[in-house]
Order: structure tokens, then C-alpha cells, then sequence
């Protein structure tokens, strides 16, 4: 799944340990899910959501057709 | 008292997990090679299938989703290893003696080869994704 993590995270100007202390997961977590090789479960999406104060579908867009 | 061990090897770094792994393994393989058997149900297998068991299994300092699907992918991974090893085992016995009844691994050998390729999978997954973390540091 695509998602623009990356982005947001430098528009608030965290880096990926300021994130991960925010969401309660590793740095290696916020890594793995900026470099799309994990996808998060529900619970942490929106957790991502309500941090950036948006939409889930504006942080993660599906592969699906 | 397991808790407690848990908890203790909790406590240990990925190095120090890594480390123990890598002892248990190489200790075991003196074992067999010391030993000429491949039979080598003694009390010593106990320890190092629940030496490897704890490492596996015991919570992460920085415990998580991944870390928990990291580990789940792993033991599949390693499931699969333990079942091929126990038809290859079975399979060579076979070879040996055609007449026989081939000799099958015990339950321990068959841990043994499961715990050690499952924990050497987790610990190079979550390092590959340490390694990267650090390769993009920041913003």
C-alpha cells in the first residue's frame, strides 16, 4: 500500500524517532511502513490519522485497481 | 520462575539475543560432532531448545506490531525449515538402508532446527529494518 508518511513527517518537521515516540512504536516500525514494506494495522492508522489531524485515505492510498 | 526468565532475556539487546543464539547453536553442533550421533537426546538438547525457546519468545524492548509480524512471519518460515529437515533426515536414513525402517529426528532436533532458523530470521529482519532506519536518518 502507498502512503505519504514521509511527507507529512516532514511538513510537521519530526523525524522518524519524534514518530515513532508519538505512535508508541520502534523507529524501525515508521521506517518500515515509510518504505511501504509493512503495512499497519488498523488501530495504528488511525492513530496516524488523528496525529496529522486527517483523513486515513490521505495518508494511505490502496494498489488495488 | 519462566516469567522471570522471559523477562530477563527481555531485557537483552538484539546483539546480546543474536550472541546467545549463536552460542547455543555452535554448542549444539560440538555436541553432535563430539558426540558422532546424531541421536543425541540427553539433557543437554532440553537446555538448548529452551534456551532458544526463551530468546524467541521473550517480549522486546521495543515490543510492537512489527516486531510481533516479524516474528509470526519467522516461525512460518521456520515451520516449514523444520519439516523439510525431518523429510530430508528421514529421507537420508532411507538411503543408508534401504531395508531398514528409516530413522526419524526426535521432537528436540526438529525444535532445535525450527527455534534456530526462526530466531536467525527475526533477528536479521529486524536488524535489515534497524539498518535502514539509521541508512535515512531524521527528516
Amino acid at each position: 500500500m502507498k502512503n505519504r508518511l514521509r511527507e507529512l513527517r516532514a511538513e510537521h518537521r519530526w523525524s522518524q524517532a519524534d514518530l515513532a515516540d508519538r505512535l508508541g512504536v520502534s523507529r524501525q516500525t515508521v521506517n518500515a511502513i515509510e518504505t511501504e514494506r509493512y503495512d499497519p494495522s488498523l488501530p495504528l492508522a488511525f492513530k496516524m490519522a488523528a496525529l496529522f489531524g486527517c483523513p486515513i485515505e490521505r495518508i494511505f492510498e490502496s494498489d488495488a485497481p | 520462575m519462566t516469567v522471570h526468565v522471559s523477562k530477563l532475556f527481555g531485557l537483552l539487546p538484539a546483539t546480546g539475543k543474536a550472541a546467545i543464539v549463536l552460542l547455543v547453536t555452535l554448542g549444539a553442533v560440538v555436541h553432535l560432532v563430539s558426540s558422532g550421533d546424531a541421536d543425541w537426546r540427553a539433557g543437554a538438547d532440553t537446555f538448548y531448545v529452551m534456551v532458544l525457546l526463551f530468546v524467541f519468545f521473550s517480549r522486546e524492548r521495543d515490543d510492537d506490531e512489527r516486531v510481533r509480524e516479524l516474528k509470526l512471519r519467522a516461525l512460518m518460515v521456520a515451520f516449514v525449515s523444520g519439516w523439510a529437515f525431518a523429510s530430508a533426515f528421514r529421507f537420508a536414513s532411507y538411503l543408508q538402508d534401504r531395508d531398514a525402517v528409516p530413522k526419524v529426528p526426535s521432537a528436540y532436533d526438529a525444535m532445535f532446527v525450527v527455534l534456530v532458523v526462526a530466531n536467525a530470521l527475526y533477528l536479521l529482519w529486524h536488524h535489515r529494518d534497524g539498518r535502514d532506519a539509521a541508512a535515512r536518518p531524521g527528516v
